[in-house]
């Protein structure tokens, strides 16, 4: 295992614990909040407004609501990881699965799709409308929720994982081993299943390590736009959209207009997103170093 | 390519230009498939996209589906458009082109050796989204502004006639930048071990020279390429970045004007017309950055290789 494996994985699994047991860090119950409270010194008693900015009370400062952001953040933290590892997942079984019959299928035709200005379009834009109606104080439940915003960031992005894997496919079959087949009379399904696919595992894997930064990114820009994985609660008086499950992208969408005050309340979410960042993207990096070193020791 | 391959290429092409206003006009359509109720009873609506579809069709006629309202105030997107439409050409041209440059000179400098620590480093900023980018800067033009209590410029403004916006045009040339200078150094070390540039040396000819008409050379073609990956992360930028710095483009009278009721709101405010026109304009903005890049990169060639 690579330094940058290890680093990786390092990071992911110590986030996957802070996600699954957020009380281990989470200083207050999930739902505490106090927007009022005072302290006795010295000089006497002292009252404390929220937001608060951090402090040994509140380590990470809270939100103009009284709500810990470290609490928060811990509880959120489980949204941001299932959003992402789960697309990930979707994207790299259903689209390098489709790319691999791809390349199975159209074996040695040239593809050069050219200009297309569809292609102005990003992919989270097209999320942003398929999700919008059913994301802002949905009628849906969380898991009926988080399975429609997952499946819809998956649907709009086969492509990318698509044409990598068909490429990666087309070229393994173009070796010479699998010539060899065919010529001895092997069919497509016996090449798929004794030459390609074994080939293919580790590619497997290192899509679904891009995959999952790429998915990190697209939640993050969605939260931009106050459109959160777990969905976006909107109450009518005072008027406010918030996060319903406090995941960590969305909370940066939902803090960034705080940039001129309480700046904590950006600044640990972006530092929350940027270890989880981190920590993907040095686990897909390692994945990619180890496979080229395989690649090199069995000289390919 | 052979002609007959380009012939069925440009005929790709132009099927895939004019699908596009239906394209858009479907996506539009797509927050109207769904209608929830008071109740929050959530039904699927075919009949009321489709209505809308035809409703806008039929406005083009007499003019209605040009029309769109901010507040109440109604604007003819006949008139404003164009000014939309050119800020967001901009935004997307003009970093693109320092971008593609910039990264094309680190490509040529960096390429001469095996890369190695900077160019790693390039490759792990790449990975950080441009939101951040965009919350970065303006947190660090923040903290600057605090501590020297001076102001070095906005970091997000709404004038049409104000100057260029630096911090977003560093965050829409930041990606194009380090996608190119990636790309020209991998090529400049593929071309700098090929016979026709060992030859080139071994006549004698200037490393200058070299560098310039040969690798130079050989790199051009990789970022023409690489131009519709390059553009694609661009435009999803260029979302962001209008909405971040409040930059009048397309994009974010897309979000602003399309969608006036979410903040907060509901489906209530959506206006189909000016989505499904923000959606077209995008793509027709899309296409004429995209030709620009091309017709530079196509001098860019000529330049280095002093072919006419």
């Amino acid at each position: 295992m690579n330094a940058k494996l290890a680093a990786g994985g390092a990071i992911l699994i110590a986030l996957t614990v802070v996600a699954l047991f957020p009380s281990l860090v989470a200083p207050f119950p999930r739902d505490y909040s106090d927007t009022l409270r005072y302290i006795d010194t010295p000089a006497g008693r002292e009252w404390r407004y929220a937001p608060e900015a951090p402090s040994e009370h509140y380590p990470w400062g809270t939100d103009k609501y009284g709500y810990d952001m470290l609490t928060r953040l811990a509880w959120g933290l489980r949204w941001t990881l299932a959003s992402v590892a789960f697309t990930a997942f979707l994207r790299t079984v259903l689209g390098g699965g489709i790319g691999v019959m791809r390349a199975l299928l159209r074996f040695g035709e040239r593809h050069d799709r050219g200009f297309t200005p569809l292609a102005g379009i990003p992919s989270f834009v097209m999320v942003f409308f398929v999700i919008f109606p059913v994301t802002i104080n949905s009628p849906l439940n969380s898991a009926g929720l988080f399975l429609y915003q997952c499946l819809a960031m998956t649907v709009f992005n086969l492509g990318g994982p698509i044409a990598a894997m068909s490429a990666k496919a087309a070229l393994v079959l173009r070796s010479s081993f699998v010539e060899a087949a065919v010529s001895a009379g092997a069919g497509k399904r016996w090449i798929l299943a004794r030459h390609l696919m074994p080939y293919l595992a580790e590619e497997f894997w290192e899509l679904f390590a891009e995959q999952t930064v790429d998915v990190l990114k697209m939640v993050g820009r969605l939260g931009i736009f106050f459109l959160f994985i777990g969905g976006t609660t909107r109450s009518y008086d005072p008027p406010i959209l918030t996060s319903t499950k406090g995941e960590v992208a969305g909370l940066i969408g939902l803090y960034r207009a705080r940039l001129m005050s309480s700046r904590w309340l950006l600044a640990y979410p972006l530092t929350v997103y940027m270890t989880v960042l981190i920590g993907f993207r040095l686990f897909a990096s390692g994945l990619r170093e180890r496979e080229r070193r395989n690649r090199r020791s069995i000289g390919a | 390519m052979t002609t007959t391959d380009r012939s069925a290429q440009a005929a790709r092409i132009a099927l895939r230009t004019a699908a596009a206003p239906l394209a858009a006009m479907l996506l539009a359509s797509t927050p109207l498939l769904i209608t929830m109720d008071r109740y929050g009873a959530i039904s699927f609506t075919p009949g009321r996209a489709l209505a809308t579809i035809g409703q806008w069709l039929a406005g083009l006629a007499d003019g209605s589906s040009f029309m769109y309202t901010i507040g109440k105030t109604e604007w003819s997107v006949l008139k404003t458009m164009p000014q939309f439409a050119l800020t967001s050409y901009l935004y997307l041209a003009l970093p693109g082109a320092i971008g593609m440059g910039a990264g094309l000179c680190l490509g040529l400098w960096t390429g001469r050796g095996k890369g190695g620590r900077i160019e790693a480093v390039g490759h792990t900023l790449y990975a950080m989204p441009d939101f951040v980018l965009a919350l970065l800067l303006q947190l660090a033009v923040v903290f600057v502004l605090d501590a020297w209590g001076i102001k070095l410029g906005s970091i997000s403004y709404n004038p049409w006639d104000g100057p260029v916006l630096g911090l977003a045009v560093v965050v829409m040339a930041f990606y194009p930048l380090l996608r190119t200078w990636k790309e020209a150094a991998r090529a400049a070390r593929d071309a700098s071990a090929s016979d026709y540039i060992a030859y080139a040396r071994s006549k004698g000819l200037p490393e200058r020279l070299v560098r310039m008409r040969h690798v130079g050379a050989a790199i051009v073609p990789k970022m023409e390429a690489d131009l519709p990956l390059s553009m694609a992360v661009m435009v999803a930028s260029m979302f962001i970045v209008e909405y971040v710095f409040a930059l009048p483009g397309v994009a974010r009278l897309l979000f602003t004007a399309g969608f006036p009721g979410w903040n907060p709101g509901w489906m209530e405010g959506y206006q189909y017309r000016v989505v499904v026109l923000c959606l077209i304009t995008t793509m027709g903005v899309y296409a004429a950055a995209w030709g620009t890049l091309r017709l530079i990169l196509a001098g860019v060639r000529r330049v280095l290789t002093g072919e006419r």
